[in-house]
């Protein structure tokens, strides 16, 4: 009886299908369009990037890397507007009255925009950017090199986390796949955090945040080793925990690990404030 | 069923609306929940509803707190608000999305309505007058068949014709286990469709008595001239003549005006007898 307070299947599942069968439309062409913007703007890097590629064929790699950290930015959009029905008031009061709990409209939430939509948003990308690889059109550069696509690598996963013909090591990939987790999460976050321009409110508060903690290291750097900073210098002293890890590579990846449980857990605590 | 003992409520930074408010209601009626403008009718809904949180007393709605917004409490009441929106969906795909979170919905009271509305179902929800959408709303909310529906000012934006098929269908749609709240400034709109009338006026329930108690009670009636009246209780000029509230004489049952019994509450004329009036 408690848990059907907070959580039971049947409902959970109808609130979803509400929200799915409400916003198909929006959602279907919302997924459409990003991947039509991803296409034409990949194509238009690339296109504007052969004379690099010419030179160097694996730059293409550096390439899709720019792309795909825009379009994660983009992804980034999306997910920091979950919680749509809370930035006004009359669409708040029904949101409040639909019958579920708080964990229930949480859960809808965070599956609809990360759960369901990352995962297809990352295969909309791996298309759009094949597709942009593929509309390359064979021709003269600067009148004597030739710009062959056929010679041009397809995208891949992998080469996100490939440098060198080698993959990165473990963490620096558990780094990446959690970074952009846990980047996800702070969004989510910041959209139950805010009632209005919440992602405009996110993204100013970050830069608040990250200009913030840089200017306190600095001057921990300056109080702590004052021979060895100068200017707008950050030091600290590091020590090796394995081989291919040091401390503060260690503290990044907690970081990124840990950081998207904060989140989540603060997201749904400041939805039932706000509720109240 | 509608238990508040006591409550107290005031929005910040302003003086409070309601204090020591007490109120109770049992299901299998519709009630008419009747004041001025910023009486605090809205806000006495929203709080029955859950959407607002009292500072101070008790309330209990179908054995639930309201705030708490419980999942089971949500599936059993619905409010049709005076302001409101919709996705822009059409009518049936609205219904098919959202009609499965109210278990008791009744999917052939809502075409039966939809029809007696003129409303179809693959017209867009967005693409209707503002009458007509909240037509709609009063339709989904009576379909859903939960214990407690809240109708705040439901015939504001009706016409005419919209408004007397309103009651005809509220009257035909309610069933016993139900308790509907009416809130309403536009008393001749609930004429003849509510069995309690409750008036709340400076904060307090200064009226709450069944419609037949009154009818049994008092007599209103039009009279030409005073003369010859013996002993009005409470009179108002109107074209040709007076409005008048009288003892009843048990010999003649009147029908309630509404209005009238609304103006000489409002302007604390004593209803006798005593035992009737709210403390």
């Amino acid at each position: 009886m408690l848990l059907n307070n907070y959580f039971n299947i049947k409902r959970f599942s109808l609130l979803l299908k509400q929200d799915l069968l409400i916003n198909r439309t929006k959602y279907l062409l919302g997924i459409l369009g990003l991947g039509l913007v991803t296409y034409l703007l990949s194509y238009w890097f690339l296109s504007s990037s052969k004379n690099s590629i010419i030179n160097n064929l694996n730059s293409i790699y550096n390439h899709y890397m720019v792309c795909f950290t825009f379009y994660m930015m983009a992804v980034g959009v999306i997910v920091g507007t979950a919680f749509p029905d809370l930035t006004d008031k009359i669409k708040t009061a029904n949101y409040l009255l639909s019958p579920g709990s708080t964990f229930e409209k949480y859960l809808v939430q965070f599956l609809l925009r990360i759960g369901l939509f990352v995962p297809i948003a990352l295969g909309i990308f791996w298309i759009a950017i094949r597709l942009a690889k593929a509309s390359l059109i064979p021709e003269m550069i600067n009148g004597n090199q030739f710009f062959d696509p056929a010679l041009v690598p397809y995208f891949e996963f992998r080469s996100l986390v490939t440098g060198e013909d080698k993959l990165w090591d473990t963490w620096q990939i558990l780094f990446m796949i959690f970074g952009f987790f846990s980047y996800g999460t702070y969004l989510f976050a910041g959209a139950s955090f805010f009632k209005r321009y919440a992602l405009v409110k996110t993204v100013i508060i970050s830069g608040i945040l990250f200009g913030s903690s840089i200017l306190f290291t600095v001057l921990l750097s300056h109080i702590m080793y004052p021979a060895a900073t100068h200017g707008f210098q950050i030091h600290f002293d590091t020590f090796r925990v394995t081989d291919s890890l040091d401390s503060a590579q260690l503290f990044a990846l907690y970081l990124s690990m840990l950081s998207w449980i904060f989140f989540l857990v603060f997201a749904y605590f400041k939805l039932k404030e706000k509720e109240a | 069923m509608i238990n508040i003992q006591h409550l107290t409520f005031q929005y910040k930074k302003q003086d409070a609306l309601f204090t020591d408010l007490s109120f109770e209601q049992q299901n299998g009626s519709i009630v008419g929940l009747l004041g001025k403008n910023g009486a605090g009718k809205s806000t006495l809904l929203k709080l029955i509803s859950g959407l607002l949180q009292p500072q101070v007393g008790k309330l209990v709605i179908n054995g639930f707190k309201p705030f708490d917004r419980l999942p089971d409490f949500l599936a059993d009441i619905y409010m049709v608000s005076e302001e409101f929106s919709f996705p822009s969906i059409t009518i049936g795909l609205y219904i098919k999305a959202t009609a499965p979170l109210y278990p008791k919905f009744d999917y052939e009271k809502m075409n039966r309505i939809l029809q007696e509305f003129e409303l179809d179902a693959k017209k867009s929800l967005n693409g209707l007058s503002h009458g007509q959408r909240k037509k709609f709303l009063i339709a989904f909310a009576l379909s859903t068949n939960c214990s407690l529906l809240i109708l705040d000012e439901p015939t504001n934006g009706l016409d005419i014709p919209s408004k007397s098929l309103f009651r005809k269908i509220l009257v035909g749609s309610v069933s016993e286990g139900q308790l509907v709240l009416i809130s309403t400034h536009q008393v001749k709109d609930i004429e003849n469709i509510i069995d309690t009338i409750v008036v709340l006026d400076e904060g307090k329930i200064v009226y709450n008595e069944s419609v037949f108690e009154i009818s049994q009670r008092l007599q209103f009636k039009t009279v030409a001239t005073l003369s010859g009246t013996e002993n009005p209780i409470y009179q108002e000029k109107c074209l040709g003549g007076h409005r008048i509230i009288t003892e009843s004489n048990q010999f003649e049952e009147t029908e309630i005006d509404i209005e009238i019994l609304f103006n000489a509450i409002i302007n604390k004329v004593n209803l006798k007898p005593q035992s009737h009036a709210v403390k």
